[in-house]
């Protein structure tokens, strides 16, 4: 309560402030429907902005709490025109923010509207944020045949720069199971689902801190390295290799594994264990494997598909809360899919970021792309922030070695997973380097035997 | 005397079939290597590009160690993490013609650039050790009518090992697993494939076939933390521990006189079933085999020695369980830690089936 007075006060003296457009919205409503399904919070907040300044508004911010945005994997906008069955949603541009004075270190990002929004007209937004390790198991060690609960922090009214005149707040649950919610009146739950709201009227920044406890069984597959080594063979094929160190990020086991337990009562024993993982693959990939530092891995199984691949493939041993998996998925793709060539004579290579994965967290993911020897002026292109590098790798037949353009991300979510391009120049002459190097290799070899078969080495003429 | 004209060498045909016969005998010898090393690889075509026995493992790990620290680190290592708290000199015990040949292939591809793993490399060098050895696959497979079934618990259990165990812990088992443990698992052994000091491998049999507690003393006293035994007995596979259980009695009652082997023979056979001596049902080695085995049929039906199993319900006092293999096949304990306060009174024992160890059910059990 103290909290809330003060985050108050400190909004009276900031509306005073040189926030530009703090005066000039506000949100008339506001819905936000959290899924909590998975260990991939996903968040769905329509935003109704109207403009009640005498000047236009060309963007707006979104305020974070500082622990979410340290966890915030990715902040989409869109802009929604029409009505029912004939809506149009434009993408909107957003971009972490700095905002200073930021109450209690909020965080910010920018929306910008695609038109200025003009005095006392109103747009509405649909934005989705992901966040991630968000949900903190407690109990913090279970057995094996003990659920896996969680608790969820957030607040019941959305924390905003703007007034909000009216929201409402919709958290759904994997089951049914919820051990307590933090009850800010009028909140009740229904099933799977626990409303908070209708809240009329809240100043800017009001915040509600919520705590929700329940059950979540869903796989916490967590991988803590991903290296991603992309290979360009001008030769006809991608060789795509992926270095995996997986674990599970829930509730840590403790006690006894029994195999027993776990063959005979699956339903109870380990049920927020997986064993399971689905990758999936581009559509005509060929030459897969599934292996490790120790050898091969038989348990998998690859479905080919029109559209896309699917690999389901299972760990050595079932994962459980704090144990660990390290692996190698590889697998070739034609290069005709992914290669082409840019209006200005530079090549590019068209290819999906992220991990294969479906639903895992990759807390650090490296992708190198090797370029073919030879090639020049590196560069690549991408819809969100990446760290970029340059390597230089030493392969089969190489002299002067490869260029390896690496980019680094952390804290990447199954909605990175979209196209992005790499820029090179390649001069076609360099292509007959390899071959040249070969056959001059074997008439070196040729003229040597000849020579030595011919020469007449000997001191006294016989 | 006849002295062979050689032709003038401008003659075409003779100096072509001579030209020919060169290349002709060249390519015809190059084509028999080829052929003569295809044949060998049909094991690991068959299976898989991995080293299958137990001994090759030592070279592949000698060979990965002298490629990554180099041949003066290699002359001058001295292995702690084999024969604990022994270890032992690798440098000056072992033959290293098949390290060097494949360490020098490796350093020699690697120079000009094609990478080729020390793995890759051990196995076409390797062979010719494994040629020699009897055939205990690593990876096995039997055909079903669903069609070839891999049995891959040897690899599972390694792996788990690496990864869910920290890197100092001690991994005892029977000495054939001593190899493959350490280049796969990467933890401490106590007894390797190596055998070279009897009185060791004589303590771990001793362990292996007295009861809980005085197990638990000489492992604790090795600073062991993992117990790791091979069971064949739920999908019948016929090399486990119980059928060597024999030569762990017989070398650990070689060296320490209190293990007889006439306490575990009934009739002059080992037997695990209602006619088995209290010993062997008392043992570590049996309880470690069948701890919860009667839950997968009810009976406890042992597929190797096809019987049914002596002591069906019982609970381990100084042992717990922390990994099975999906087969059964590798089962792995930790011994529990010691408890700070022993109890006043001893509580009684509570055994579904007689084990005939009733006065020592009486005696103070400071476990429980």
């Amino acid at each position: 309560m103290a909290a809330r007075n003060w985050i108050f006060a400190v909004a009276v003296f900031l509306s005073l402030s040189t926030f530009s457009s703090a005066q000039d919205l506000q949100i008339v409503n506001a819905e936000r429907r959290i899924d909590l399904s998975s260990h991939i919070v996903k968040a769905f907040l329509t935003l109704k902005v109207e403009n009640i300044g005498k000047d236009p508004a060309a963007d707006m911010l979104l305020a974070f709490p500082p622990t979410q945005i340290k966890n915030l994997a990715m902040v989409q906008a869109l802009a929604v025109t029409g009505k029912k069955k004939k809506k149009i949603y434009l993408p909107l541009d957003v971009k972490p923010s700095e905002q200073p004075d930021a109450p209690n270190d909020a965080g910010y990002f920018l929306v910008s509207f695609a038109t200025p929004l003009g005095p006392g007209e109103a747009v509405t937004l649909e934005v989705l944020y992901i966040l991630t390790h968000s949900l903190e198991p407690f109990p913090v060690e279970i057995t094996q045949s003990e659920s896996q609960l969680v608790y969820y922090r957030d607040s019941a009214v959305v924390l905003s720069p703007y007034r909000i005149k009216q929201q409402t707040t919709f958290f759904k649950t994997p089951s049914t199971r919820v051990e307590s919610f933090t009850s800010v009146e009028p909140a009740n739950r229904a099933g799977k689902e626990i409303k908070y709201g209708a809240y009329e009227d809240r100043a800017p920044y009001s915040y509600a801190p919520v705590i929700v406890h329940f059950e979540n069984n869903s796989p916490f597959a967590v991988v803590e390295e991903l290296v991603r080594e992309i290979e360009i063979s001008h030769w006809g094929s991608l060789q795509i290799t992926e270095n995996y160190r997986l674990t599970h990020g829930g509730a840590r086991h403790k006690g006894v594994f029994s195999r027993v337990e776990y063959q005979s009562r699956r339903s109870i024993s380990g049920s927020s264990s997986f064993n399971a993982l689905l990758a999936v693959l581009p559509p005509r990939v060929n030459s897969v494997y599934y292996r490790d530092n120790i050898g091969n891995i038989s348990t998998s199984h690859l479905r080919t598909g029109f559209k896309k691949s699917e690999l389901e493939f299972e760990p050595r041993y079932p994962l459980f809360g704090g144990w660990k998996a390290t692996f190698i998925i590889g697998y070739r793709v034609p290069l005709e899919d992914y290669l082409f060539e840019a209006p200005d004579g530079r090549r590019y290579l068209n290819f999906t970021f992220g991990c294969p994965l479906v639903e895992t967290i990759v807390n650090k993911l490296t992708l190198k792309v090797v370029l073919p020897e030879g090639s020049k002026d590196p560069s690549a292109v991408l819809p969100f922030a990446v760290n970029q590098d340059l390597q230089v790798k030493y392969s089969y037949l190489d002299i002067v070695g490869r260029t390896v353009v690496v980019l680094q991300k952390d804290n990447v979510v199954p909605t990175h997973n979209v196209p992005f391009q790499v820029y090179y120049t390649f001069k076609p002459i360099y292509m007959l380097a390899e071959p040249l190097m070969l056959v001059s290799a074997f008439f070196f070899v040729f003229v040597t035997s000849l020579a030595y078969v011919h020469i007449d080495l000997n001191i006294v003429k016989k | 005397m006849a002295t062979l004209e050689s032709p003038p060498p401008g003659t075409s045909s003779s100096a072509m079939r001579n030209a020919f016969g060169t290349v002709l005998s060249a390519l015809i010898l190059l084509l028999i290597g080829v052929l003569a090393f295809s044949i060998r690889l049909f094991s690991v075509i068959k299976y898989e590009s991995v080293i299958h026995e137990f001994d090759p493992y030592f070279n592949y790990r000698v060979t990965q160690f002298l490629s990554k620290n180099g041949i003066y680190e290699f002359w001058n290592w001295f292995d702690d993490r084999t024969w604990y708290p022994l270890g032992r000199v690798i440098g000056g015990t072992v033959y290293p013609g098949l390290t060097l040949t494949a360490g020098t292939i490796w350093w020699a591809l690697n120079a000009i650039n094609i990478p080729l793993s020390v793995e890759t490399v051990c196995i076409h060098c390797v062979w010719a050790a494994a040629e020699a050895y009897s055939a205990p696959s690593i990876v096995l497979t039997s055909q079903s009518r669903d069609g070839l079934h891999v049995f891959d618990d040897f690899r599972e259990s390694y792996a788990w090992l690496s990864h869910n165990t920290d890197v100092d812990d001690k991994v005892a088992s029977w000495w054939d697993y001593g190899y493959q443990t350490t280049a796969m698992a990467n933890r401490t052994v106590i007894v390797d494939n190596n055998t070279w000091n009897n009185t060791h491998i004589a303590t771990v049999g001793t362990a292996m076939s007295s009861p809980e507690k005085a197990a638990w003393e000489i492992f604790n006293s090795l600073d062991v933390k993992y117990v790791l035994v091979v069971f064949g007995g739920l999908i019948g596979y016929p090399s486990d521990d119980i059928n060597k259980f024999l030569w762990m009695v017989r070398i650990g009652g070689g060296v320490f006189p209190h293990i007889k082997e006439a306490d575990y023979l009934r009739d002059g056979n080992y037997r695990i079933d209602s006619e088995a001596t209290p010993t062997m049902l008392n043992c570590l080695m049996y309880k470690l085999s069948y701890y919860r085995f009667v839950e997968t049929d009810g009976k406890g039906y042992d597929r190797v020695r096809r019987t049914e199993i002596g002591k069906k319900n019982f609970k381990l006092t100084h042992f717990e369980e922390v990994f099975t293999s999906h087969h059964w096949m590798v089962r792995i304990y930790k011994l529990k830690p010691q408890k700070n306060r022993i109890r006043g009174r001893a509580k009684k024992l509570k055994l579904k089936t007689s084990s005939g160890l009733d006065s020592k059910a009486a005696k103070k059990n400071p476990w429980i």
